[in-house]
């Protein structure tokens, strides 16, 4: 895999900017660890040979088309192939975008060659910015990325997001792909003390390898939200780490995957509770028809002395074609006492009886079906808010079903 | 209104229903009882289209098309009805929406116009009254988290909405306490008139002391082996279906 | 710590009554793992051509391996060429009966609670005692093979049924498997090996007992049980070892076929010396067990408590090739002090309407770490095959971890899986409402345990659940006071 490495980072291509040593100290970590392959554990299910095949530019088009449109009122953030343009923010009272300070790259590690790709975008990545939200937000705060469909480049977006102390904001990753590159996003979201963050991934992929890495601490009493509804794309690598830092911080992902044929989406998540006293919820769903294929890898981690932790964690899967695949691995690394943790997972089909029962109340099986798998998929939506969202959210939902 | 003969019903290779006949007239309410085991539910089933439940002779005529021929959907638009004996839950599934999806279809596959949410609201509150079910029901998946007896009422509520030509009722009295019985009882006398027949099935009288049937027939190893009016309800209710053995065996 | 902890700590601390060692002189082979060696140990079982040439072939591939890193576990560098590969206990010929085997030998068995002897004989179960490295001797041979019931050590076999090892060896558990199971391949001295005729119950429990006693050895058995068409079978295994400072390896195989229609069940009771409570010495336990549902309609059940070894590396599974086959996994887990254990099973449904069922229990105390490690593959053509998994943990302490990695895997639409994983511990207000019945704290801990474990001990045959009880109740002894 040598060869993929040479050509997604040819040393000769690093920039010399002034986080020249990070990225060269990057680029000596990814080729002494290597590339992940199937016997990486992380990776075990997701191949990334797909890239050895792909040409890829250094830089994309700069236009990349609108995003769609919210049905409700929003501050949103353009990026473009992979690029803010920060000449055109609009943004509101209490937000800021800079610049990211060299200092806050140093020292960052993620491990060996499972952590290739974040290596990659530290080496690589063409901007770094740092998003500080000091009020509370009346309105959802879009990122918008988009990417256009002659885009064939490889970008890696670096975000540092910060919400500060009390504040409560609504976060929308709003990702429409609909080129045919690579974007490698690593992601960092810290919740200040008694901060409240619902975070929203919408995605609905074309052809890009689209890989993100987002990890969220979360300070005391704070409180994490995701809510992500994945639509898929050709090949959609997700890992979401959580983190609970300190007691009283609360941590919670629902997250609904929708595969299709051609499309293979790997969600990794992780809840750590590092600390006692501090609670999670995970609920993640996939359906996976045609040829899709679905991983879902959730863990559970309750380190020692995070005594009377509490954490839960539930998986339903449906393979609705007979040639779909669905892996999955739900995880609990336990090292605490006082603690009730549990995960339940399922894989299956829609339920004959159910479909019986809906048709002999006259729904015919085609709209009994889609009924029946609206039901599945649009459970782990229901606790999004405002109801504005989680309307939105579930019409999306019904556009492909 | 609805005729059958000669049913024979197999699931997979054993064969449950062996040569049935039944016909049922506009306006008539039949009960079916018999022991467990003897196909009741079978029959239910059959008659709204199970898959695998295979109809291996004999013919089921509703309204003089023949039943075997249709999907379970076109049944119910032709105006079937099945009260299940075990109401499917449906996580998810929303029950008002769920519920006017159904009559909606089921309006279209007639020619229908598709009813305006304001009447549709309209009857199926005053079914969740009649049958002293709360509101918010309809907010909850369908039968998610319902108890037993809220399941039975709701498959009623369904039928009121609904207005089927013919209901066939499996066990809907299993697992109701005596004033959930009435309630039950009362909704489907208000259901009842000369254009719309029953089929109620069950293992016990007392639902049939509210129905007043107009024939009662005894249905034992996939056939009926005696009808007659309610006395024989009364009868079976008295000496159990142990009579049943005395006479095959005499 | 609270006080709860302690209690139930104080109570969990084992006394390992099998510790002692047998004073008896031994044949070994010299220490290490070279061509030499391995044409020694195959010379002193007087083998055929073909099963060195199998043995060499093992060898050369384990060359070419690296041992396993995934699981969960610490795992100290082993010095391969430090081990002897073969120990038996001198003795002049080999024993025609049991009356001809050492008497020293039967003493050791019958201080372990499994006398040979025909006056104290386990009523109803055939015993077949593995001392080392060689089998010392089977019980009840003569009515076993009254019902056509082939009951030997492995050694034994390959004398005498060289059609059915040539044929069954290496077919489920191939040497190329993985790195012990490579290893194994090519030094294995001895074990059991059962056959059971077409359409025959075997009219007793059959069970082999292995017992480690020389210092530096390595066990190395082999186990191969074929169930022939219709035919039932329930097979135990126990295990134990003398208390010593350095660790010992123990890296067998276990190699079952069922045939259409058959039913095979195996039972576990490991009681490994788990090493002291600063986590010196005890038994690697790295062990294959592997079944094949081969035919149609068979099934596979494996039974284990596993309370010993220092490390335990073990995932016993089924392979569910035929239709309608049937696959079924019980664990009981006890890990504490040190110990580590990395165990779970496999179920890989390849058949249609298959159906496979995992209950696994963890329970760890003081600084052990027990992981449950499960995979449930549903193939292609798995049609309507059905799983249904359950693990669950119980922690005592503040120092010891509890982990579930559990693979689900389905490529079939048709196929349902469902899995459940719970992590819990002795809660106060458990204990407190046992005392507040009249139950001193030591049962109350042992009846929690207990009922903690009851789903799988009720699948042990009679005589092990009792042993198994037993096993627990040892650890569970001298808690007040």
């Amino acid at each position: 895999m040598s060869a993929i490495l040479n050509k997604l980072a040819p040393e000769s291509e690093l920039a010399d900017d002034r986080y020249g040593d990070i990225r060269r100290r990057a680029h000596q970590r990814l080729m002494q660890y290597g590339f992940p392959d199937l016997k990486t554990e992380a990776w075990k299910y997701t191949s990334l040979r797909v890239l050895e095949k792909r040409e890829l530019s250094a830089t994309g088009p700069s236009e990349a088309g609108q995003p769609a449109t919210l049905p409700f009122e929003a501050d949103v953030i353009p990026m473009a192939n992979g690029l803010i343009d920060p000449d055109r923010l609009n943004l509101p009272a209490g937000v800021r975008l800079e610049p990211m300070a060299p200092a806050d790259l140093i020292n960052l590690d993620y491990g060996d060659r499972a952590g290739a790709m974040a290596w990659l975008n530290l080496a690589r990545f063409e901007q770094a910015w740092r998003l500080v939200i000091d009020a509370t937000l009346e309105r959802p705060l879009v990122l918008a990325m988009t990417s256009s469909s002659d885009f064939a480049a490889s970008v890696h977006p670096r975000l540092q997001i910060e919400l500060a102390a009390g504040v409560e904001a609504v976060l929308i990753e709003q990702q429409a792909d609909r080129g045919a590159g690579l974007i490698n996003i690593v992601e960092d979201i810290a919740l200040a003390r008694g901060s409240k963050l619902r975070h929203v991934i919408q995605r609905r992929n074309a052809d890009s390898i689209w890989v993100q890495r987002t990890r969220v601490t979360v300070s005391a009493d704070a409180d994490y939200r995701c809510h992500a509804l994945d639509l898929g794309g050709r090949l959609v690598r997700q890992d979401l780490s959580v983190h609970l830092l300190e007691a009283g911080a609360n941590g919670e992902i629902d997250g609904v995957a929708f595969i299709d044929s051609k499309q293979h989406v790997d969600w990794h998540t992780a809840i750590d509770h590092e600390v006692g006293h501090t609670n999670s919820r995970e609920s993640f769903r996939i359906m996976a028809d045609g040829t899709g294929v679905g991983v879902f890898n959730g863990r559970i981690h309750i380190q020692r002395g995070a005594d009377d932790s509490h954490s839960d964690l539930n998986t339903a899967n449906l393979l609705l074609s007979e040639s779909a695949r669905i892996n999955i691995k739900p995880e609990l690394e336990i090292y605490a006492e006082e603690v009730t943790a549990s995960h339940g997972a399922t894989i299956g089909q829609l339920e004959d009886s159910a479909l019986f029962y809906l048709r002999t109340r006259g729904l015919p099986v085609d709209q009994a079906m889609a009924l029946l798998k609206y039901g599945f998929a649009a459970a782990p939506l229901e606790n999004a808010e405002p109801e504005a969202l989680r309307d939105w959210l579930t019409a999306e939902l019904e556009t492909v079903l | 209104m609805l005729k059958i003969n000669n049913l024979h019903v197999a699931i997979g290779d054993t064969e449950i229903i062996k040569g049935l006949d039944l016909e049922v007239g506009s306006g008539e309410l039949h009960a079916i009882m018999g022991p467990n085991g003897s196909g009741k539910s079978t029959l239910g089933y059959a008659l709204a289209g199970r898959e695998g439940y295979e109809i291996t002779a004999g013919s089921i005529e509703f309204e003089g098309q023949d039943l075997t021929e249709l999907e379970p959907e076109e049944r119910a638009a032709a105006g079937l009805f099945l009260a299940f004996q075990y109401p499917v839950e449906i996580p998810g599934v929303n029950n008002a929406y769920f519920l006017r999806s159904a009559l909606n279809a089921q309006r279209k596959a007639r020619g229908e116009e598709e009813i305006d949410s304001i009447t549709f609201l309209k009857t199926v509150r005053e079914s969740l009254n009649s049958l002293k079910m709360d509101e918010a029901l309809l907010k909850r998946a369908v039968n998610e988290g319902f108890s037993g007896g809220e399941k039975k009422r709701n498959e009623i509520v369904q039928m009121a909405v609904l207005q089927p030509k013919l209901a066939v009722l499996d066990e809907t009295d299993s697992g109701l306490d005596i004033d959930a019985l009435k309630l039950v009882a009362e909704g489907i006398n208000a259901q009842r008139n000369a254009q719309r027949s029953f089929v109620v099935i069950t293992h016990y009288q007392r639902l049939l002391d509210y129905l007043a049937p107009d024939h009662v027939h005894v249905l034992s190893d996939g056939r009926i082996v005696e009808s007659g009016g309610q006395e024989l309800s009364e009868r079976l209710e008295a000496e159990g279906y142990s009579f049943l053995e005395a006479e095959s065996e005499a | 710590m609270n006080q709860t902890t302690q209690q139930v700590e104080k109570v969990i601390q084992q006394r390992y009554k099998a510790g002692f060692f047998t004073d008896i002189e031994s044949d070994q082979i010299r220490a290490g793992l070279d061509e030499e060696v391995i044409a020694m140990i195959s010379a002193k079982k007087n083998e055929p051509v073909w099963m060195l040439e199998w043995r060499l072939k093992a060898f050369h591939h384990w060359q070419t391996m690296t041992g396993p890193n995934w699981a969960h576990l610490k795992i100290p560098g082993i010095d391969f060429q430090k081990i002897h590969y073969y120990a038996a206990p001198k003795q002049k010929n080999r024993p025609k009966s049991l009356d001809d085997v050492d008497p020293k030998l039967l003493e050791t068995f019958d201080k372990l609670g499994v006398p040979l002897h025909e006056r104290a004989r386990l009523a109803g179960v055939a015993v077949d005692a593995v001392f080392d490295s060689v089998s010392v001797g089977t019980t009840f041979q003569k009515e076993l093979k009254e019902a056509g019931v082939i009951f030997c050590s492995f050694s034994e076999a390959v004398q005498d049924h060289p059609e059915l090892i040539r044929e069954y060896l290496g077919s489920v558990v191939p040497y190329t498997d993985n790195y012990f199971a490579a290893l194994n391949s090519a030094v294995f001295s001895d074990g059991s090996f059962v056959y059971i005729p077409k359409g025959t119950r075997c009219p007793m429990e059959l069970s082999t007992y292995f017992r480690i006693n020389a210092r530096d050895t390595g066990q190395f058995e082999r186990t191969l049980i074929i169930a022939e068409p219709g035919s039932h079978v329930s097979y135990l295994e126990g295990c134990t070892a003398p208390m010593r400072d350095e660790n010992q390896l123990h890296a067998a195989v276990v190699e079952l076929v069922a045939l259409e229609k058959a039913q095979i069940k195996y039972s576990t009771v490991q009681n490994w010396y788990p090493g002291d409570e600063n986590g010196k010495g005890g038994i690697y336990n790295f062990v294959t067990k592997r079944g094949d549902c081969r035919g149609d309609d068979s099934r596979i059940s494996w039974t284990q408590v596993e309370t010993g070894s220092a490390i335990t590396w073990k995932y016993p599974s089924c392979i569910l090739r035929g239709d309608r086959s049937a696959g079924e996994f019980y664990s009981v887990a006890l890990t504490h002090n040190h110990q580590q254990a990395d165990t779970g099973t496999k179920m890989i449904h390849l058949g249609k309407n298959t159906t496979s069922k995992v209950i696994s229990k963890g329970i760890s105390a003081g600084k052990s770490n027990n992981s449950y490690r499960g995979l449930v593959r549903m193939a292609r053509r798995a049609d309507n095959a059905r799983n249904y998994t359950q693990c669950d943990s119980l922690l005592i302490g503040k120092t010891c971890g509890a982990h579930t990695f559990p693979y689900i895997e389905s490529s079939n639409a048709t196929a349902k899986i469902e899995h459940e994983a719970t992590t819990s511990r002795i809660g106060d207000d458990q204990l407190f409402y046992c005392r507040a019945r009249g139950l001193g704290e030591e049962d109350a801990v042992a009846m929690i345990v207990d009922g903690f474990c009851k789903e799988v001990f009720k699948e042990l045959p009679m005589e092990f659940a009792v042993e198994a009880k037993a096993l627990l109740e040892i650890s569970l002894e001298g808690a007040v006071g």
